[in-house]
């Protein structure tokens, strides 16, 4: 096997994962989710976020905050 | 002009009509036809201005200095021909007599909330009008065959990126790269004869068609500003496809292709 038909593959399987995750989230939401389906919040097993929204300890300083200081 | 009717009113009607027209992927052209019919159906005289992010309807009554001025944001609903359509078809009521202002507010409302088409339907027709092309091009079945799994895949990546909030941009460059990637097996694995028609069009179900042709007839109808940022938007778009398009030839060392 040479090295394009590995690298194929490993990009089809990053495909194929990926879906199969949103298909596991979906199936997850609907069946372990008793509410609406318009109501119904999307749980997502992997999500991107700021480390600010996980670490937050009130009197950090976040760029909405800045504007505050500026006076100062 | 009516008699339940204020200036206002009717500003505001023709304020959320052209944002929503705007939305929906109509041409300045359009706009501004369907807008002065209304408004000569109303009583009122009727200055719209139409940038790229805003509309901004400007509303006299004839024979008085008193002016209203509207302005509404353009939300962008995705380019839907249904709505487009509906739109059009509620400016010719309205000029004909066919319904009043209250019917008016209530279709206007109901055009707000059409329900869009299936995505599971528009996933398959795309697919399958993506293969079409590959057979326009001259590719045979196996190419075909690769073009419909390589849209099926890209385009329900797409659906899903948008679906979770991410950019616009950064989903056409991913459903770009893994589009070519998967018709790159055409090439690796020699399926048909036809390999690099299946590589070149397995991306043609992203190319901002409708806004390069919006572009080019405010351009034409001298709308520069609509037009010129209708046009860098599809130019950003093509420009983040053909990024995705050649990272995978790249990685997969198709580069020479």
């Amino acid at each position: 096997m040479n090295h394009a038909v590995i690298i194929w593959w490993a990009i089809i399987g990053i495909l194929v994962f990926g879906f199969m995750l949103r298909a596991a989230e979906h199936y997850y939401g609907r069946h372990h989710n008793p509410t609406p389906r318009s109501r119904r919040r999307h749980r997502h097993i992997m999500q991107t976020g700021s480390e600010g929204d996980i670490l937050y300890v009130p009197g950090d300083l976040n760029e909405n905050d800045a504007e505050e200081f500026d006076n100062l | 002009m009516p008699k339940n009717l204020t200036i206002s009113d009717a500003a505001a009607f023709l304020a959320d009509y052209a944002s929503r027209l705007w939305g929906c992927g109509a041409t300045c052209v359009r706009i501004e036809k369907n807008v002065g019919r209304i408004a000569a159906a109303l009583g009122v005289d009727c200055e719209l201005t139409v940038m790229p992010a805003q509309v901004e309807v400007s509303v006299c009554e004839p024979g008085t200095p008193h002016t209203v001025v509207a302005a509404r944001r353009v939300k962008g609903a995705g380019i839907n021909f249904d709505a487009n359509a509906r739109l059009s078809r509620l400016s010719w009521a309205i000029a004909d007599g066919r319904v009043d202002y209250a019917g008016a507010l209530a279709r206007l409302e109901e055009i707000k909330h059409l329900r869009p088409t299936g995505q599971w339907e528009v996933l398959a027709l795309a697919s399958l009008a993506n293969a079409a092309f590959c057979r326009l091009f001259g590719g045979d079945a196996a190419a075909m065959a690769v073009v419909f799994v390589a849209t099926l895949a890209g385009f329900r990546l797409k659906q899903i990126m948008l679906a979770d909030g991410h950019d616009l941009r950064m989903a056409v460059l991913c459903a770009a790269f893994f589009s070519a990637s998967i018709s790159a097996g055409a090439a690796l694995f020699g399926w048909g004869s036809t390999p690099e028609i299946a590589l070149a069009t397995s991306v043609l179900y992203l190319i901002p068609g409708v806004p390069y042709i919006n572009a080019a007839s405010d351009l034409i109808a001298r709308h520069y500003l609509c037009s010129f940022s209708r046009l860098m938007d599809a130019c950003v778009l093509t420009a983040c496809l053909s990024a995705g398009l050649c990272a995978g030839m790249f990685i997969l060392g198709l580069a020479d292709f």
